[in-house]
């Protein structure tokens, strides 16, 4: 079964990327658009990674993140943030909301390939 | 999908992203900055430039890129916009838009130096080497990703040897992260030797499943340099004590060779090659030639459904422990196909709530007839390998998915209450001359529709109290040192299967003194009544009270707390207060997040059936006699974890049975009171698990205090449902009345 990995980002542009380099590395994407659906989709496709952004409406990445690891059936689920930002305490404060890594913005198609796999269970 | 179609996509966003920065700054300028339109504008420049440095738009990046951080200047303070730098902000939207013209056609863009210069010198975005630097930053792929150079696997290195020694922190569990996919990315570096030192680890008994206790020595021999070792441990810095020395000589000495093991690993790899990078995505994404094959496919994974789900009813019981995810996938991808076609017509359907509450009540006659039939297929002395008991595993997980489905659709986000309190505390500011605002927390947090709509009520009479007699007025609060406005925050959070609602203020607190006074004029309390800080404060709620010197038209005419008391109970909540006199209180509600079924824990007490809730039981255990501390005359504690927990004697305390003397023949069950901590509670025995249907008492009988509720069991017979929160938080006092007796008559 191919592995999972749900994507979450506000942009459209940025989900298309995602899946067509994701699904062009042999895997099962499912997007979200923000925090909020991505608490949704998380649920219904109880994916394998998680990629989110950090700057989204309704619910932004840090919150969305603090959600998913104070859930007691996902909270260790590997998720790892985009960024643009390569400023250290943004990444403190993504690392100390929970999340798993960073990839910085933008990403060419192996380096996302390679930062998924570091952390694929 | 290829990637001009998402550059497609990319010009297509850009268009909504502009529109949505044309419109917010517009509003900004005539109705002035708000944070919620700050942000919008801040996302929409944002996300253009995330998209344009995807596709390597320089030019474009580089433009939004001071935009942004002109935009961040406001965001970070709202008091930073002023004429000058609207206008200039809104001359850059027509230059970004110019910009983003000239990459999609491809023309050469505009210099738009001047602009990005004026923009820097009004926001003093000042230094522009650091922007520069950031540029460089953009444009070079990844400062942070660490380049594993040519996967050189099973190679045999030459060069450096290091040690590494490596404890995680519980923290890195958390986290997500696997010390076993680091070492397997240590192993693409060179050749390893891992040594597990378990030293740490305690007996099982003693064992907490949420500590971490391994530690890992590595011997790494490899071509690579420090650096590169240190960047695998990059994203888990902080969670581990983490030391890197060089050997210098190959330390390959203990002939533990993980290497072989290492190796199984790689090749169990998720078939995620980068090899396979490059081959078209997708396959779905092919446009179908012929709609009537696409349609014979569809049917043929339909089929696929079917085998699985005759082969559940079949003999061959082997098959069936396999069955529910084949079903689970087959119904999924369904659900998937299903999802697709909603989409295209519509995201949402209506439907008269009615026929959802029809759905939850069948639901629950069908929990019960399943705990019916499982007693029965018990009894007829099938076991628990029998097709019979397998199928009803699977009946039982259908159940499930199909009650929390059905309860999904009326869950919904706290938010929009959360969202009206703010207009209430508008009014009410204006009704008193008092400054006050809101701030709310948890507001998505996702609870059954029918408690959301018995809580506003309750919601706005407290959120009015607060304001109209917590918070004071401002000169008050400015001649105390307290910021002039006041601040009342909402907050709601999961706690134990239930939902916590907190409205917590920073006005002046609860007047013990007053109330007292006025509990003992209006015949409350006696006169002589001695009570606890936490009674007094808890008076408030007690019918008939209203502590406002003059009644205001605010709050209504004292008839508030008792009332509101009594419509969190009506739905199966409590209410608490706890005030610091001078600092404020705090108000926190207990809600169940639904009111139809629970995950019940069966237990037997004194002939009794009772029934907890699963998610409020941390773990049970059975007593040996040096675990119990008696302390002071009758209280007795059990150690367990380091921790001490009070023990209630549960047939005792609800009064059915005479207090046990040797807790060690009991079964104890660790459970959590919400606030009030935890509680071991000692029963005969623990019959089971099962859902259960959460049956009223108010509504059918009368509330009874420390008991939730009342269900169904299989085999017809009624049980209580505890409320773990109160007998926790009742523990100390006297047994209360013979409720069980009471109840039987």
């Amino acid at each position: 079964m191919l592995k999972k990995i749900l994507t979450v980002d506000d942009s459209r542009t940025m989900r298309e990327m995602l899946r067509h380099t994701l699904s062009g590395a042999g895997f099962d994407v499912v997007t979200a658009e923000d925090g909020a659906d991505g608490i949704e989709k998380l649920r219904e496709s109880q994916p394998d990674v998680v990629i989110t952004d950090i700057n989204m409406p309704v619910m932004d990445g840090f919150e969305f993140i603090e959600n998913v690891r104070s859930s007691e059936q996902y909270n260790r689920v590997p998720i790892l943030v985009l960024t643009t930002e390569s400023a250290p305490e943004k990444k403190q404060r993504a690392q100390s909301a929970g999340a798993t890594g960073w990839i910085v913005k933008p990403f060419d198609p192996e380096k996302l390939t390679r930062a998924v796999n570091r952390v694929m269970p | 999908m290829s990637l001009d179609d998402i550059k497609e996509t990319f010009f297509a966003e850009c268009a909504d992203q502009m529109a949505e920065l044309e419109t917010g700054l517009h509003e900004i300028q005539s109705s002035g900055p708000d944070m919620d339109t700050v942000n919008a504008v801040f996302r929409a420049v944002h996300s253009i430039k995330g998209g344009a440095g995807a596709f390597g738009y320089n030019a474009l990046v580089s433009f939004a890129h001071v935009f942004e951080n002109a935009l961040d200047v406001i965001r970070n303070d709202l008091s930073q916009v002023n004429e000058t730098r609207m206008d200039l902000l809104l001359r850059s939207v027509d230059v970004l838009s110019d910009v983003i013209e000239a990459e999609r056609t491809g023309a050469e863009p505009q210099d738009n130096a001047a602009l990005a210069g004026e923009l820097e010198a009004s926001f003093g975005l000042g230094d522009a080497e650091e922007a520069a630097e950031e540029d460089d930053a953009l444009a070079d792929f990844a400062p942070v990703m660490i380049d594993l150079g040519d996967l050189g696997v099973g190679d045999a290195p030459s060069g450096h040897s290091f040690r590494i020694s490596f404890m995680p922190h519980a923290s890195l569990y958390l986290k997500g992260h696997d010390p076993l996919r680091l070492f397997r990315e240590l192993a693409e570096m060179g050749t390893l030797s891992v040594t597990c030192d378990s030293a740490e680890l305690p007996k099982l008994s003693e064992l907490t499943p949420d500590e971490a206790y391994l530690k890992w020595q590595v011997d790494i021999e490899t071509d690579r340099s420090r650096e590169d070792i240190e960047a695998v441990f990059d994203w888990v810095d902080g969670e581990c004590a983490l030391s890197i020395e060089e050997t210098g000589a190959p330390a390959m000495d203990d002939g533990v060779d993980l290497d072989a093991f290492l190796q199984t690993l790689d090749e169990t790899e998720p078939g995620a090659d980068i090899d396979d990078f490059g081959q078209d995505p997708e396959p779905e994404a092919e446009e179908p030639k012929n709609p009537v094959a696409d349609l014979i496919g569809s049917l043929e994974a339909a089929d696929i459904g079917a085998p699985a789900t005759v082969a559940a009813g079949a003999d061959e019981p082997q098959e069936q422990v396999v069955d529910p995810a084949i079903v689970q996938a087959v119904a999924a991808a369904g659900q998937r196909a299903e999802k697709k076609e909603v989409k295209k017509a519509s995201q949402t359907i209506r439907v008269e709530s009615e026929k959802v509450d029809r759905l939850i009540n069948l639901m629950g006659e069908l929990v019960i007839n399943q705990a019916m039939l499982a007693e029965r297929i018990g009894q007829a002395g099938f076991g628990n390998a029998s097709p019979a008991a397998l199928a009803l595993v699977e009946l039982q997980n259908l159940t499930r998915e199909i009650q929390s489905g059905v309860m999904a659709i009326r869950a919904q986000p706290v938010k929009p209450v959360f969202m009206r309190m703010s207009r209430i505390i508008r009014e009410v500011c204006a009704a008193t001359g008092k400054k006050a605002m809101l701030e709310l927390e948890g507001e998505h947090t996702e609870v059954d529709t029918t408690v959301i709509e018995g809580l506003i009520d309750p919601l706005t009479h407290m959120i009015r109290n607060a304001v109209d007699h917590g918070i004071e007025d401002p000169e008050t609060r400015e001649a105390k040192g307290k910021p002039v406005q006041g601040t009342v925050r909402l907050s709601a959070y999961h706690s134990s299967g239930r939902i916590v609602i907190e409205i917590r203020d920073d006005g002046a607190g609860i007047n013990r003194e007053r109330v007292l006074d006025k509990a003992m004029e209006k015949g409350i309390v006696a006169r002589d009544a001695k009570l606890s800080d936490d009674d007094i404060d808890n008076l408030i709620f007690a019918p008939g009270f209203s502590t406002a010197e003059a009644i205001t038209d605010v709050s209504g005419r004292g008839v508030g707390m008792d009332v509101v008391r009594q419509s969190i109970q009506s739905l199966g909540g409590r209410v608490n207060i706890s005030s610091d006199p001078g600092n404020g209180s705090l108000f926190s509600m207990s809600l169940p997040l639904t009111l139809a079924v629970l995950d019940g824990m069966i237990v037997k007490e004194a002939d009794q059936t009772l029934v907890l809730p699963v998610s409020a039981v941390l773990e049970t255990a059975t007593l040996k006699p040096g675990d119990v501390y008696t302390v002071g005359r009758n209280s007795r504690v059990v150690k367990m974890r380091n921790q001490l927990i009070p023990i209630i004697d549960v047939g005792s305390q609800l009064g059915f049975a005479e207090p046990r003397s040797d807790y060690t023949r009991g079964t104890i069950m660790v459970v959590e009171g919400g606030k009030n901590g935890m509680g071991a509670f000692v029963v005969d025995s623990i019959e089971g698990q099962q859902q259960v249907v959460i049956k009223s008492l108010e509504s059918n009988y009368k509330r009874v205090p420390s008991i939730a509720a009342a269900t169904i069991l299989g085999n017809g017979q009624i049980a209580l449902i505890l409320d773990c929160d109160h007998i926790v938080s009742h523990q100390a006092e006297d047994p209360g009345a013979p409720i069980i007796q009471s109840m039987a008559g």
